[in-house]
């Protein structure tokens, strides 16, 4: 399965990164291919290029606030959590994404 | 997401991209403007013939633009690009009319909304590229700048000195009470919404001279790092991993530039027993502070507010108050149930 995602908080300077290590971290426990771009205090990093937005099965959009560019991710499958929720629980996050995925 | 709480859901979103934005314009032209006091005194805010008297000028430039700035973020947050620049020039309007912050607020919701619904109207396809560059930017700024000068932004003026009297006669226990409230907001997700939405009122005091509050908020954002900081001291190898000892020192960095976000790895390793710590001291601390009825007129955080602050005895007192019983209840809390941490792992 394959997973792109999007961290965005506040500040942007703790939780975008560690939701986004957290992610990757549980994607990879549960054998799904990752790619998080993080739109922290630095700007956009870690880009989404549009073919790997649509060859995705899901969307996560771990964020306190608007994503940019959300236009990229129209038509698709989208799971919208708050960082400090995927910070505490990631695991939690991917699973709910692949059952979004599978259409549960 | 659908309904009323998905729409105020939404919205908070919205307010917090507008802040998020304004950060950097804060924390820049706040600390210009400090530095400038600290090494050119009072002297600095008449004249640009020294360094100190142009840091000055570049700092205080930059805080003018608190209130445009987070108008036009929330209106990009709304409507994307063509809210921003009708959100910039009414946030302006907005600013120099004396409405503060929440006409600011208020500005980037108008216009975002307006921008969004001028998207949605159709037209021809070859008027496509006119409608994004002319109509939608002219009319949003017409529209809620005409709405602002004319009908809004007196009420909201009026309403900006009445919650400026309100919080400048608060006094006794009603201050104590805010500035525990504001530090304990502050303290509980470290940096998270709750945290920017106490940040958002505290910087909506501080543009119209409510410095009780504002000094409350900022002074809260160092003390969760810094009582952590202290915790591993204090703490040492027996209740600490040697990471943590390490995460310890980067948090007494974070403390001091005002990060909150440097406690978040001691929250995520034990988050039972640091959260209610960091909310209780931070929460103390700033009430102690509140008693005091110490407050500072910068918009610095906790250490680097100390020279600034109306008595900085009692406000490092209070500082301290804030960081120890952080740093002890946490430490207290490890070592009672420490047993139990271990049966976690």
């Amino acid at each position: 399965m394959k997973i792109v995602g999007i961290t965005a908080c506040i500040a942007g300077i703790a939780h975008t990164y560690m939701a986004a290590a957290n992610l990757k971290k549980f994607a990879k426990k549960e054998n799904c291919e990752i790619k998080i771009e993080t739109q922290g205090a630095m700007g956009i990093e870690n880009e989404l290029t549009q073919a790997e937005i649509d060859e995705a099965d899901v969307v996560i959009f771990a964020v306190d606030t608007t994503v940019q560019n959300e236009d990229r991710f129209n038509e698709k499958k989208i799971l919208e959590v708050g960082t400090s929720k995927v910070v505490k629980d990631g695991k939690a996050t991917i699973q709910d994404a692949i059952k979004l995925a599978k259409g549960e | 997401m659908s309904g009323f709480k998905g729409e105020m859901k939404k919205l908070a979103a919205y307010f917090q991209t507008g802040v998020s934005y304004m950060i950097p314009l804060v924390t820049a032209a706040g600390l210009l403007t400090s530095i400038a006091v600290i090494f050119g005194g009072n002297s600095v805010w008449n004249e640009t013939s020294t360094i100190w008297g142009n840091l000055r000028l570049l700092g205080q430039t930059g805080l003018t633009f608190i209130v445009p700035m987070i108008a036009a973020y929330i209106a990009f947050a709304i409507a994307d690009r063509p809210g921003l620049a009708p959100a910039f020039i009414v946030g302006l309007i907005a600013s120099n009319m004396g409405t503060g912050f929440l006409g600011g607020m208020l500005v980037g919701i108008l216009v975002g909304y307006s921008a969004k619904w001028l998207k949605k109207i159709p037209m021809p396809a070859n008027l496509q590229s006119v409608k994004s560059l002319i109509i939608i930017p002219f009319l949003a700024t017409l529209i809620i700048g005409l709405l602002l000068i004319y009908v809004i932004g007196t009420p909201i003026q009026a309403m900006t000195t009445f919650l400026t009297a309100w919080l400048k006669g608060m006094s006794g226990a009603n201050a104590v009470l805010m500035a525990g409230i504001l530090g304990a907001m502050m303290a509980v997700d470290m940096g998270g919404p709750i945290n920017k939405i106490a940040y958002a009122f505290g910087m909506a005091a501080f543009t119209s001279g409510g410095y009780q509050a504002s000094t409350a908020m900022l002074m809260a954002i160092g003390i969760p790092p810094l009582g952590m900081f202290v915790a591993t001291l204090l703490g040492g190898k027996k209740l600490y991993s040697e990471q943590e000892i390490e995460s310890g020192r980067s948090a007494l960095v974070m403390g001091i530039v005002g990060i909150t976000e440097g406690t978040i790895p001691f929250a995520v390793a034990d988050p039972v027993r640091v959260i209610p710590s960091i909310i209780v001291g931070t929460s103390l601390g700033c009430a102690v502070n509140g008693f005091f009825g110490t407050y500072q007129k910068t918009a610095l955080s906790t250490v680097m507010a100390i020279p600034f602050s109306s008595n900085w005895i009692l406000y490092t007192i209070a500082i301290l108050v804030g960081v120890f019983t952080v740093a002890i209840l946490t430490n207290l809390l490890k070592k009672f149930t420490k047993s139990s941490i271990e049966s976690e792992e």
